[in-house]
């Protein structure tokens, strides 16, 4: 936490998302849900932000915040073109069943908070020492992209699995058409696409000496490629088409190849550390960026025409 | 410039950057209670989109006077702008949305 405070802010915000957590859940109505859910992690976003966890804050409110909130709402969207806005009861002993599959979870949870060093700062100087090598000068970024690359080409491997998932279910591309959304939206788009082009940019670049990275990157351009779609009612994938695909595998393929190499030439799978690494990494964070943006839109705007159909 | 001279510049701008930020809290509180207490959508857009632009401009004002660095200042004008932008889109799209969908405007009786 900044300085080790708890100041009277925090003794709102932490029973405040607590207290919107439980009217989130028991909400029936689920378009006010899912506004309540967006509010939800804009307030964990604040959250990060005051547990000194900046990557993680800006992560959940581009990710979480707005992606996510986009999707859901789009997802709103099918389901009340078939008439279900409202949520049905729940038998309790499915409550129960969640109650007891999450419980776990939350003693592992406490169990880290409670075992984790009190003295963080004793970490430092080990923390420093294993830092010369990565080729980067954030230390998050090294976990994401070094020491703990695994996680990261995991994550990549399941953004580009929900994509093919997402595309298998979505049986027609155009399901239905959405109202034309006029001028004011197509002129704040023209102001905001350049802009959130530019912050991804920023992000990208900032990551490897400061908070930012490829996710929070990715899900900036994923919102600035929604809001062209929604306000130019542009055709999915349109002009995008030729580099849907092979930008999608991109990361995938550009990640798993760098650590394939490692292996050839002896060092363990996804290791890379030296004058390599300064180079590699921000190629690959470059690639994810884009397959992760690609993975995002493609969600949300559905499958692509040339994707053969199939009837329901 | 003395030591004296410092210290009442510095509590001059801790002044007005406390007048502005409170005044921007003011224009919050307001357009809370115009979304809570207002009786249509259009109604309670107006609050809130206003109290959003001008109480965060008041708020981004005030802690722009306590910043040394000119970069902070710009980032903070940035944000107020991307804000303003989304905020009054937004509102927009909201209230076409409802009027096209046929909620009519609330009239008094």
């Amino acid at each position: 936490m900044i300085g080790d405070q708890i100041t009277a802010f925090d003794l709102v915000l932490a029973p405040g998302i607590v207290a919107l957590v439980a009217v989130l859940l028991h909400i029936r109505d689920i378009f006010a849900s899912i506004v309540l859910f967006i509010i939800f992690s804009l307030l964990m976003a604040v959250a990060w932000v005051r547990l000194d966890a900046i990557d993680i804050a800006l992560a959940e409110a581009a990710i979480g915040a707005g992606i996510t909130g986009a999707l859901l709402l789009n997802a709103l969207g099918d389901v009340a073109v078939r008439g279900a806005g409202e949520c049905e009861d729940v038998a309790p002993w499915r409550s129960v069943l969640a109650g007891i599959l999450v419980a776990p979870v939350v003693l592992i949870l406490a169990h880290a908070v409670a075992s984790a060093p009190a003295e963080l700062d004793a970490m430092r100087p080990a923390i420093e020492a294993s830092m010369t090598g990565t080729g980067v000068e954030h230390d998050v970024t090294a976990v994401l992209m070094s020491f703990r690359a695994y996680d990261t080409l995991l994550e990549l491997s399941v953004l580009f699995l929900a994509v093919i998932g997402a595309w298998a279910l979505h049986l027609r591309p155009a399901r239905r058409r959405l109202p034309p959304m006029g001028v004011v939206l197509a002129a704040a788009a023209r102001a905001l696409v350049p802009t959130a082009v530019l912050i991804a940019g920023y992000l990208l670049w900032r990551g490897t000496q400061a908070p930012g990275g490829a996710f929070q990157a990715g899900a900036v351009l994923a919102g600035a490629a929604v809001l062209i779609h929604l306000a130019a009612r542009s055709e999915w994938p349109g002009v995008l088409e030729p580099v849907v695909a092979p930008g999608l595998s991109l990361g995938l393929f550009l990640f798993g190849t760098v650590g394939l190499v490692a292996t050839i030439v002896g060092k363990p799978f996804l290791f890379y550390r030296g004058t390599w690494a300064e180079i590699l990494i921000p190629t690959v964070e470059i690639a994810a960026m884009v397959s992760i943006a690609l993975a995002l839109v493609g969600i949300f705007s559905g499958r692509p025409h040339w994707l053969p159909e199939e009837d329901p | 410039m003395t030591h004296e001279h410092r210290m009442s510049i510095a509590l001059i701008l801790d002044a007005i950057s406390a007048t502005c930020i409170i005044a921007g809290l003011v224009f919050f509180v307001a357009g809370t209670l115009g979304v809570l207490r207002f009786p249509d959508v259009y109604n309670r857009l107006h609050a809130m989109t206003k109290a959003d632009s001008v109480g965060l401009g008041l708020v981004v004002l005030g802690l722009a006077v306590q910043s040394d660095d000119w970069f902070r200042v710009v980032e903070l004008a940035f944000i107020w702008s991307l804000v303003m932008l989304a905020g009054s889109t937004a509102a927009h799209l909201i209230a076409r949305t409802a009027l096209r969908g046929g909620l009519q405007p609330w009239e008094r009786r």
